[in-house]
């Protein structure tokens, strides 16, 4: 593992919302917490309120209301500014995939402010687009199931004579819902496109188990302190991980380490693929962040996120740790206590900061 | 195969690769065991006439059977167990 950082280091987190569907932000900051104890400052970036109650003054230093994303590269950096006057950063880890092209239009006003960042280029970020996620698989030896971009909804028709049914609907950045008719599946375009406008992607339904990979990318063409695999056992009622197994899978690595190499990716991905019953292997989708499940890797021996920090920290990097097959990794909540109330401070000034931290 | 978690006492098998999992009987993790320290077809098939006082021909299906189950659940099955007729290359080394 990476060797405890020996200078203070202030780390913003993203994604932190603590809820039956957690973002990855819990996760990271669980692992940088892990490896750094107090040694390390984090300050979570919420858009929120009430999702992040539970962190507040137990995980975070400082929670910090952010404007959502679709206000804007202006808007977030505004924000981001008044933050560093306040509590100055030194990294920043986005944990949600329509951060990464913000940050992407940011990044040269992040440098000038001193906050670093982990981002891939934006060409390498573009190539694992839904729709352009075909064309990226040839080059990594895995197959992508049939997928039909639609622009409009004229073009609805004639992709479900080549696809059948049942097919996945999905937005370009997020979403995805299998559907069984027509008339599901015009319903949910409808929604899809109120919500995310188009394209939308059509996808053949793929039979199979889960399978899940965390990496992180040098941005030289190869993974920086290992990988971690699962195998989804369980999952909630949104299709969220419940219950996995550690697995040490073949062609999963093999296609991980083909995708870095080929777009020299920097920082942190998931991959997220299917194994059929017959032994076929489908990608399905490549996350440009971690995956909210991260902490199951540190507490196995593999910390991604202090690996991360450690090179942004500009600390040596340790020979990859090799994740034990076969462990079961179980998602459980807790009930946690405060004797402030986080809530009135944060809807009242758009931040929290624990009293020990005032 | 000697990639395989066989846990002798209670018959699970776990496939690091894909994260199945299975159980076996205790013939079934012998033969897995055989398998993962190298052991011949005829060698396996040999204990399994000692052990279950069966003949060559029982041995030889039961052994076919459980190579089958094996495939079928995408467990590596080395290809002494899957290429030859156990039964062949019994009566071969038993010729020769």
């Amino acid at each position: 593992m990476t060797a405890a950082p020996t200078n203070p280091i202030t780390v913003a987190i993203t994604g932190v919302a603590a809820t039956e569907n957690p973002g990855p932000g819990i996760g990271v900051a669980r692992s940088l917490r892990l490896w750094a104890g107090p040694q390390i400052r984090l300050v979570a970036l919420a858009y929120d309120a009430a999702e992040c109650l539970a962190l507040a003054g137990e995980l975070f230093d400082h929670v910090f209301l952010m404007p959502y994303p679709g206000q804007g590269v202006e808007s977030t950096l505004d924000r981001l500014k008044e933050i560093h006057a306040e509590v100055p950063m030194n990294f920043l880890i986005p944990c949600l995939d329509v951060e990464i092209p913000l940050l992407l239009a940011a990044k040269a006003q992040l440098t000038e402010m001193g906050i670093d960042s982990c981002l891939p280029s934006k060409t390498a970020y573009a190539r694992r687009n839904k729709n352009q996620l075909s064309a990226l698989s040839e080059k990594l030896g895995i197959s992508v199931p049939e997928t039909i971009v639609i622009t409009h909804p004229g073009e609805i028709i004639p992709a479900t004579k080549k696809l059948g049914f049942p097919l996945f609907v999905k937005g370009n950045q997020y979403g995805a819902k299998k559907v069984f008719t027509l008339t599901e599946l015009q319903n949910e375009v409808e929604a899809s496109t109120r919500q995310w406008g188009y394209p939308i992607l059509l996808q053949q339904a793929v039979l199979g188990t889960d399978m899940l990979l965390a990496g992180l990318g040098n941005g030289r063409g190869g993974l920086s302190c290992g990988a971690v695999a699962l195998r989804k056992e369980h999952q909630t009622s949104q299709g969220k991980l419940w219950n996995a197994l550690t697995v040490q899978c073949p062609w999963l690595q093999d296609a991980a380490e083909a995708f870095v190499a080929e777009t020299e990716w920097e920082g942190p991905f998931e991959f997220e693929c299917l194994l059929g019953d017959d032994g076929s292997a489908w990608l399905i989708e490549i996350n440009p962040r971690f995956p909210a499940w991260i902490h199951a890797g540190t507490l196995l021996g593999v910390n991604l996120p202090a690996c991360l920090v450690g090179r942004l920290n500009q600390q040596e990097e340790r020979v990859p740790d090799l994740i034990p097959a076969g462990k079961w990794v179980v998602r459980s909540i807790c009930e946690t206590v405060l004797d402030q109330d986080p809530m009135n401070q944060l809807i009242s000034e758009g931040k929290y900061c624990h009293a020990e931290n005032i | 195969m000697k990639q395989l978690h066989l846990n002798r006492e209670n018959g699970m098998v776990f496939d690091p690769r894909t994260g199945k999992r299975f159980r076996v009987n205790e013939t079934g993790a012998g033969l897995l065991k055989g398998w993962q320290l190298g052991k011949s077809s005829e060698s396996l098939l040999e204990e399994l006439m000692e052990q279950h006082e069966i003949s060559l021909n029982d041995a030889e299906r039961y052994f076919q059977q459980f190579v089958r189950q094996c495939t079928l659940a995408g467990l590596p099955v080395p290809e002494s167990g899957k290429s030859k007729s156990p039964t062949a290359v019994l009566r071969n080394t038993t010729a020769a």
